[in-house]
């Protein structure tokens, strides 16, 4: 079964005059341990399709499944489950929480599922020394560098063990060099998961990390190469 | 975890509120001990008093002090259904003096060894036949420099007389002056010039045995009764005083609710993003509420902990005969109880915020 399979999608917002029609039928399916790119100018709804996939907004119409899950017939409480159990974000400059060191932010995700248990914190360190972060552990964010933020925040994504991972501009506080390092990483770690990553990016340098290039332009989604 | 873990980061924000909640806390519990204060001084020994009903004069309108019971009444009290044992029980406010020295005092007549008497605690009660002879409070020898066996003096019908100090007691104060005991007949021949039966044998009766106040109140004509707790009540200002109290209180907890309310809610705001983030990530809006609320309960139980040994050490500041503040288990526990309530329901301004974050915003924000 693919992890992303999306029919027809829509997203209008707004109505009347004002309305924008952000994301116009798009459809794609994405397979376990596929790492895919979306790329596309300002403004052509690739914020719109990630946030519907990660069951933040709701489609105007259309079809998302995500694994098995029809993620556009849900609300609320089921969305918020949804999120928990199989939705892993990397948002755009990382988000953390900045009161927690980069170890508690990874806990937070199995506070919010209900407990901090021992085998989370084992994850957590697990997944914090993958990711070369082991000495930077009980450091608040403020004080790490960008590359670091996202780091946690990757980390903080794989922590519920999700089917897909969803990534927003992860690079866009960086320069080239850790971007490309984050962008590799991420790569590394959802291929070798078996995961399915849609990453959104401005820059063409960091899509080629991904083995599938789709296209946005005016709400319409294309595939490249 | 994200609660302890916020309060730790924001030390001077939360310490900031905790002195408030102890500021409060303390205003709080210092009213709520003034309120158990007044009613020591007022009598509360008449709301302790172990027995079944307190029997009126019907004509007296619950007034201790203005009912008089006759002969009379107190054999048919006696002889009513259920009653197996009655006390007369009177009241007069006097001046006592030595040299020139006052001391304001409620001499009550009340017999010693029946119902509910005040135990001995020095010397020896007033024997039924003596007369002129009285037990006095512990607080007011202290207080007067007097000890058992001295002597004071007093003037009643442009007579003075003179008492003899036989014990003390440890009885509290009534209408906010020490108490004095001695026998019916002193009573009767200080208060009326006389003794015997064609004087009031006492302001009230208390009856004990299985009496129900109503029942009494059938079984004897031209008489009515209170349980000992409604008696005190109807003591002249306490009802009212406590009203006070109470009033106060309350102000207390809505303004201590509402400082409480008013932080979180701003703190709340400052927070919409990061709640934005941990919805995006799947958390309740009540799993974000709930770290709110042990924050409250916290901070709250904090600033307690700061109030109550303030407020105690405050009391021990108090001269015995400053104003009146006494502490029971009772008033912290309803202070806290009070205190925490209005601190959550304060809370419940935010949990509409955060209800209202929408988890989308975790896209849109560059940290
Ligand atoms: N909440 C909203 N209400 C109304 N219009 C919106 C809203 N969010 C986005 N839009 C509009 O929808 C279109 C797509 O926006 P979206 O944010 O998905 O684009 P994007 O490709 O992510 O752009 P960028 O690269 O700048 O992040 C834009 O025209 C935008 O103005
Ligand atoms: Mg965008």
């Amino acid at each position: 079964m693919p992890h992303i399979e999306v029919q027809d999608l829509n997203k209008t917002y707004g109505d009347g005059e004002d309305a924008v029609q952000a994301v116009r039928h798009a459809a794609f399916v994405a397979e376990p341990g596929e790492f895919l790119a979306l790329v596309g100018p300002s403004g052509s709804g690739k914020t719109t399709l990630l946030a519907m996939l990660g069951g933040l907004l709701t489609p105007t119409s259309g079809r998302v499944l995500i694994g098995d899950i029809e993620v556009h017939r849900l609300s609320g409480r089921g969305l918020a489950r949804f999120r928990r159990e199989r939705v892993g974000f990397v948002f755009q400059g990382s988000n953390l929480i900045p009161y927690m060191t980069a170890r508690d932010n990874l806990l937070v995700v199995a506070a919010i599922s209900g407990r901090v248990t021992n085998e989370a914190r084992q994850r957590a360190d697990q997944l914090i020394e993958e990711l070369g972060l082991s000495r930077r552990a009980r450091v608040l964010p403020a004080r790490l560098s960008g590359g670091e933020r996202q780091r946690v925040a990757i980390g903080r994504a794989l922590m519920n063990d999700p089917d897909i991972i969803l990534v927003d501009e992860p690079t866009a506080s960086l320069d080239t060099e850790r971007g490309q390092q984050v962008v590799e990483m991420l790569r590394q770690e959802i291929t070798s998961r078996g995961k399915t990553g849609l990453m959104v990016t401005h820059d063409s340098r960091m899509a080629a990390y991904a083995a599938r290039i789709l296209a946005m332009r005016d709400g319409m989604l294309t595939e490249q190469g | 975890m994200l609660a302890l873990n916020e309060i730790r980061h924001r030390t001077v924000q939360f310490l900031l509120i905790v002195a408030i909640i102890a500021l409060i806390g303390y205003l709080v519990v210092m009213i709520s001990g003034l309120g158990v204060g007044l009613q020591e001084q007022s009598g509360s020994w008449v709301r302790e008093l172990p027995v079944d009903a307190v029997v009126y004069n019907g004509n007296a309108n619950y007034s201790l002090l203005r009912s008089e019971i006759s002969p009379q009444q107190l054999a048919a009290v006696q002889a009513a259904p259920g009653v197996r044992a009655v006390a007369p029980l009177g009241f007069f406010s006097v001046t006592t003096f030595r040299d020139d020295r006052q001391y304001p005092a409620t001499l009550i007549g009340y017999d010693h060894g029946s119902l509910g008497a005040p135990r001995i605690v020095e010397g020896r009660a007033v024997a039924p036949e003596e007369r002129d002879a009285i037990v006095a409070d512990r607080r007011y020898l202290r207080r007067a420099g007097l000890a058992v066996g001295d002597t004071v003096q007093l003037t009643v019908r442009l007579e003075t007389r003179t008492l003899r100090i036989t014990g003390a007691v440890n009885a509290g104060n009534f209408f906010f002056q020490p108490s004095l005991f001695t026998n019916r007949e002193t009573w009767q021949q200080l208060r009326y010039g006389a003794e015997g039966a064609n004087v009031p044998a006492g302001n009230v009766v208390l009856a004990d045995g299985e009496v129900v106040p109503r029942m009494l109140e059938d079984a004897v004509r031209g008489i009515r009764a209170l349980s000992p707790y409604d008696a005190f009540f109807k003591i002249e200002g306490v009802a009212a005083q406590q009203q006070t109290v109470r009033s106060l209180q309350i102000m207390g907890f809505v303004i201590g609710g509402m400082v409480i309310g008013i932080f979180f809610y701003v703190l709340t705001l400052q927070k919409v993003p990061h709640i934005g983030i941990l919805k995006a990530l799947g958390a309740s809006g009540w799993f974000v509420f709930r770290q709110l609320l042990l924050q409250v309960v916290l901070l709250t139980l904090a600033g307690l902990a700061v109030a109550i040994p303030l407020a105690l050490a405050t009391a021990a500041l108090i001269p015995d005969d400053g104003v009146p503040v006494a502490f029971t288990g009772a008033t912290y526990g309803y202070t806290a109880l009070g205190l925490l309530l209005a601190a959550m329901l304060g809370a419940l301004f935010s949990g509409r915020q955060v209800a209202k974050v929408d988890p989308i915003i975790a896209l849109g924000q560059q940290q």
